[in-house]
């Protein structure tokens, strides 16, 4: 049957989990694969052969030979090593990990440095990140068009700007006292109501998006 | 509806140029890379040590996910969280999963409004370079999860604290929920209720968070995130086969304590036969 292997992120245990789902009725270990960071995103190659893990708190992608079962390369997300990062420079926080069929190149889509590392998967340059691509806010995800021509990038926030209609602080008070026998009676009810309507929540000002664009050519 | 557009490419060229050179320094050639191994190539440009990126893409084009709510016009859904095209490469699908709750005008939680945002665009034909939005439908609750069929007929998008995963289907002018497949931890979903605090720990409600589906599309294995197991299901019969505990002393034989498959979050599939691949590789 085809898919009879689920590699599955352990994000807490820091381990990649093997299971074989072939059967009907109940799945069974295959290996527990240790990564160094928190396993997030994760893409397989086309053949199956190699899987790409991105984790976050280690600015890393790792590659795992599936026969095996073993991590063959490390890659350093945040940027090319002629950059020469120190050690301390961190938080390119990869969370993503995607492979362009047409060019071959996987994309890590690292959320702190709102970027998208390039990596090629061949060549003189193999798991090296050679470059960054800029992206909005927050970048949380890459596809990519049928022909891999263009590249669709989703990020979660905006900068969110000002929000005076908030009331922070008065309306942190305000809630809490508005409740009938709260711990602080008297509340201005309408007061709150009025506040809430404005929707000025940092949360719900933060805008996410889609960023369409050409992949830049080799 | 309207939909604001931000063209990038009326940037400057210098800063496309830019960003191209950037990308592409570490290709160029040895030479190239010689010059910036340099001592005096190596300093930050800023203060902080940070190193500025340019600004966009050539040819890029933001669209803001605005889910076209009639009493919000103005609103645009925050934490996008996974795209998926399809595989006949005509449809993008975008799942939002965060902080989207509206307050009416008295001051109360909008339900109606307060979801999450399943966003599919046109990306087919000229449509690939300015995706169009298609359609917008919203759901109470999701996470990253998010596959399509292989027909490219049906996408599957996990709940989070719903403890299920909903199917939507192509009925020839729109996708509509076609199946929601309980994965049988929490009765009433995402409530906040003794009874559905069955992930595991003090009053933790079930999360479904990442989905993976077979090559044949028969099979899709979820990642219940806060119970620390996968949930394989049947996609013909909308049913869970069965749920394996990630845990090593759970499935794997260890002793109790010992760490490992905690949090399980993304899932992915191996697309073909493992044997076969194996065998062909010899």
């Amino acid at each position: 049957m085809n898919g009879a292997i689920a590699y599955v992120g352990s994000d807490r245990d820091r381990e990649v989990v093997v299971v074989n789902v072939a059967s009907q009725t109940a799945g069974s270990l295959v290996a527990r694969i240790q990564t160094d960071g928190n396993p997030n995103g994760m893409t397989l190659s086309a053949d199956g052969s190699m899987l790409y893990v991105a984790q976050d708190n280690k600015d890393q992608v790792a590659v795992i030979d599936t026969a095996t079962n073993k991590i063959t390369h490390k890659i350093d997300t945040r940027g090319p090593a002629y950059l020469d990062f120190p050690a301390n420079t961190t938080g390119a926080a990869p969370t993503a990990v995607a492979i362009n069929r047409a060019n071959k190149l996987l994309y890590a889509v690292n959320a702190g440095s709102n970027s998208i590392a390039v990596i090629p998967l061949s060549g003189r340059h193999a798991f090296r990140t050679i470059g960054l691509l800029p992206t909005a806010y927050d970048p949380t995800d890459v596809a990519f068009s049928a022909d891999g021509s263009w590249m669709y990038i989703i990020n979660g926030k905006s900068n969110t700007g000002p929000n005076p209609g908030y009331g922070f602080g008065n309306f942190a008070l305000i809630q809490y006292i508005t409740p009938p026998g709260g711990p602080f009676p008297g509340g201005n009810a309408a007061e709150s109501a009025r506040l809430l309507t404005n929707n000025q929540y940092q949360f719900q000002l933060e805008q996410a998006s889609l960023v369409s664009a050409q992949v830049p050519p080799t | 509806m309207s939909m604001r557009m931000f063209r990038f490419d009326e940037l400057s060229k210098a800063i496309v140029l830019a960003c191209t050179i950037l990308v592409f320094a570490g290709l160029a050639n040895a030479q190239s890379s010689a010059r910036l191994d340099d001592d005096d190539d190596k300093k930050s440009p800023t203060p902080p040590g940070l190193y500025i990126t340019p600004t966009a893409l050539a040819n890029a084009v933001q669209q803001p996910l605005n889910p076209g709510l009639t009493n919000y016009p103005n609103f645009v859904a925050g934490q996008a969280v996974k795209a998926v095209v399809s595989p006949d490469g005509n449809t993008l699908a975008i799942l939002t999963a965060g902080m989207n709750s509206l307050y009416d005008s008295n001051g109360v939680v909008d339900k109606a409004a307060s979801t999450q945002f399943l966003f599919l665009y046109d990306v087919a034909g000229a449509h690939k370079s300015r995706p169009v939005l298609e359609q917008v439908i919203q759901r109470l609750n999701a996470h990253v999860g998010l596959v399509w069929a292989p027909n490219s007929q049906t996408l599957y998008a996990s709940g989070g604290c719903d403890d299920a995963v909903y199917a939507y289907s192509n009925n020839g002018t729109s996708f509509v929920l076609s199946a929601k497949i309980s994965l049988g931890h929490a009765p009433d979903g995402c409530v906040s209720n003794p009874a559905n605090q069955t992930g595991l720990g003090l009053g933790v409600e079930p999360n479904v968070a990442g989905l993976a589906i077979s090559a044949d599309g028969k099979t899709i294995v979820a990642a219940n995130n806060y119970n620390d197991s996968i949930s394989v299901i049947d996609t013909a019969l909308g049913k869970v086969r069965y749920e394996y505990d990630l845990r090593p002393y759970a499935t794997s034989g260890a002793q109790n304590g010992t760490k490992g498959g905690t949090f399980p979050y993304a899932v992915v599939f191996e697309r073909r036969h493992r044997l076969c691949r194996l065998r062909s590789r010899s």
